[in-house]
């Protein structure tokens, strides 16, 4: 069985085959509206797709999609779930073509995920957005590039275990470490705030 | 291996079967760890980000050791440069939005639309926003914004000050009545895009100021034009004198006719003035350098994901494709190819001329554009070029339709298009000729239609009779 059927993702799933259109979305408002929630929703395509140019691919024909069905979204509220369906169709094609590429979870687990995801508050997100940039502002200069370096290109952790001289084992280990450090100190700040 | 390590190898790739099996089997009953495998999702989305900031290139730069600290300082300038945009562009729109929508006895109506061709939205009165603007129609304060490529506004002031926005622009416009019953100050905030104005002389001590990210210009009476990206203003001179501020360090000069000037957060040293070159009528494209809209992608990433495919598939070793990929990393990065982006209104590529070539670029009767590239889907496409006089001015755009059948998916293209097969929508019989091309662009019926460009050239000559 296709994870789609599993997720129980029909044709009827958020009003799609039979949209009542309460509002028009101008050009302008649905760009307003796809930036503001494209963080959330590029989080959310990765915790389904462990690759990021299919992760770009997932959103970019999402965004389409968005755009040739907006007269099915009933209000600017349902935005973020209404475009977390559409993405969550196109993440699981993107995950087809990565199945054959590289091993990947289950159907279950990622069903597990998806459905926790969506529970998820965006406003939840932003805030933690923004307490992500000023924990990463504390990292020494070579942790941050070790941060970001599994982001510029593929095997530049590899790279840089060369020229640090360390195996790109013990280099993944200290990434492991530090995006550990990274999250409680994001979970700390958090708190914080919220006290 | 702890769960944390698995989830991040597996978020980049790089976990074995076994390892991905076993993290599989931890995530399906422990709830807390699937709470943490959302949690390492998000933050590599953000490091992502972080990671975009910069450019990719740099960190290709710093593969070569040599150039380590070289890439890290100038990682560390983008980050800073980034900082200083955000917040000079806050600042800026805070200021001209106060100003057109707060302020208590704004008058109802400052400019009056002469021309629109495209698709624009308007947000003005209070806020409000719409698509459908007329010509004749008087707005008040508020922002203009131009949705593609081939779009454009003329409007005017009251004391018949005219000016054109082209191309994918946004300004926002306002009029400071501090100084209820005297004469109003125009205030303009050009966030992204290319603005022409005619501007009459200014009252004293109320000139005409445009501000964009980088810049702040101050205007008494001139004809001008200016182009502004994030990170960088051009202004040109055609008649009379602007004074340009650099907004981050608040150095001023004076730009005479015929004169012009780049400001940019990337450079903070001088900011000296250029005579405008005498025209030429020859343009190749710097792909990198040019793209406004659209996606680059340096050679050496394509032959990356190459060389992983190829590892992947067991055509090749990782030690044979690291081996190429270092040989190959001391090739010249600056080459490459463009993608289109999917918006509204299609898959677009623009390309400025302005950000590589000094000299403007003239059109003549016997010019042509030869395109190169690659298709990825069977779509009509719209190529066209946006000129402006050779004295100043937005003087239009013209384009010209290539249908489906002229692409093959994931075959490469060339095309040659003399001038006269570019018309002009709005008057047909007029010729671009000697007339200065300032963007080429292209822009796909399908928003899913997707295109490579990997060279644009402006020749003189019908490049098929070339020895």
């Amino acid at each position: 069985m296709l994870l789609w059927q599993v997720l129980g993702l029909g044709a009827n799933k958020a009003g799609m085959e039979h949209p009542i259109p309460r509002f028009e979305l101008s050009e302008h408002q649905f760009l307003a509206l796809l930036v503001r929630a494209e963080p959330v929703l590029r989080g959310y395509a990765r915790t389904l797709v462990p690759d990021w140019d299919l992760v770009d691919e997932a959103i970019q024909e999402a965004t389409i999609t968005m755009w040739q069905k907006r007269d099915q979204l009933e209000s600017e509220d349902g935005f973020v779930p209404w475009a977390r369906v559409i993405l969550r169709f196109k993440c699981l094609r993107q995950l087809e073509k990565l199945r054959s590429r590289q091993p990947i979870l289950s159907d279950e687990v990622l069903e597990k995920l998806a459905e926790r995801s969506e529970r998820r508050d965006p406003m939840e997100l932003s805030v933690r957005e923004r307490a992500f940039h000023s924990c990463f502002k504390q990292f020494s200069r070579e942790h941050r590039e070790l941060l970001l370096a599994p982001h510029h290109s593929l095997d530049s952790v590899v790279r840089l275990a060369e020229r640090r001289g360390k195996s790109p084992n013990a280099l993944y280990k200290l990434l492991a470490r530090l995006r550990n450090q990274l999250t409680e100190c994001v979970h700390l700040r958090i708190s914080t705030e919220a006290k | 291996m702890d769960s944390d390590e698995l989830i991040c190898r597996y978020l980049h790739g790089v976990a074995s079967e076994e390892e991905v099996r076993e993290l599989d089997r931890r995530l399906r009953s422990d709830q807390a760890l699937q709470e943490d495998f959302l949690v390492q999702s998000e933050l590599d989305a953000n490091l992502r980000q972080e990671a975009q900031l910069g450019s990719r290139d740099d960190v290709q730069q710093a593969s070569s050791d040599e150039s380590a600290d070289h890439w890290q300082q100038n990682h560390r300038g983008r980050r800073m440069t980034v900082r200083i945009l955000l917040a000079v562009a806050t600042v800026a729109l805070i200021a001209v939005v106060t100003q057109a929508f707060l302020l208590p006895g704004s008058p109802q109506e400052i400019i009056t639309v002469t021309s629109v061709s495209g698709p624009i939205a308007w947000t003005g009165d209070g806020g409000h926003v719409t698509n459908a603007i007329a010509v004749g129609e008087k707005l008040p304060g508020g922002t203009l914004e131009l949705l593609s490529p081939d779009a454009s506004v003329e409007f005017a002031f009251k004391d018949r000050s005219a000016l054109t926005l082209a191309g994918l622009s946004a300004m926002t416009i306002s009029n400071d009545s501090l100084n209820a019953g005297s004469e109003m100050q125009k205030k303009l905030y050009l966030r992204h895009g290319r603005l022409s104005a005619r501007v009459q002389r200014q009252p004293r001590g109320r000139p005409l100021i445009v501000s964009t990210n980088t810049a702040e210009l101050t205007v008494l009476g001139t004809k001008f034009n200016v182009e502004t990206s994030p990170e960088s203003t051009r202004l040109t001179v055609k008649e009379g004198s602007v004074r340009l501020k650099r907004l981050p360090d608040g150095k001023e000069v004076d730009v005479p006719a015929q004169q012009c000037v780049f400001a940019s957060l990337e450079n903070q040293n001088a900011l000296p003035l250029q005579s405008l070159n005498s025209p030429v009528n020859r343009w190749q494209s710097e792909l990198r350098q040019d793209v406004v809209m659209g996606k680059w992608t340096s050679r050496l990433w394509g032959i990356g994901v190459k060389l992983k495919k190829a590892v992947a598939s067991g055509k090749m070793s990782e030690q044979e494709a690291l081996k190429v990929y270092k040989q190959t990393a001391h090739l010249n990065d600056s080459a490459g190819s463009v993608w289109t982006v999917s918006s509204p209104v299609g898959a677009l590529l623009v390309l400025s001329v302005g950000r590589s070539q000094d000299h403007p670029v003239h059109l003549q009767a016997t010019s042509s554009i030869l395109v190169r590239g690659r298709a990825f889907s069977r779509t009509p496409v719209k190529i066209g070029l946006n000129v402006e006089f050779p004295d100043g001015g937005f003087a239009g755009k013209y384009s010209t339709t290539i249908p489906a059948s002229q692409f093959a998916v994931g075959e490469e293209f060339e095309m040659e298009l003399p001038l006269n097969k570019f018309r002009d929508d709005r008057k047909t019989d007029v010729s671009p000729v000697g007339l200065e091309l300032t963007d080429w662009w292209l822009v796909a019926e399908s928003s899913s239609g997707k295109f490579e460009i990997t060279s644009v050239e402006l020749a003189n000559a019908p490049l098929r009779d070339k020895p």
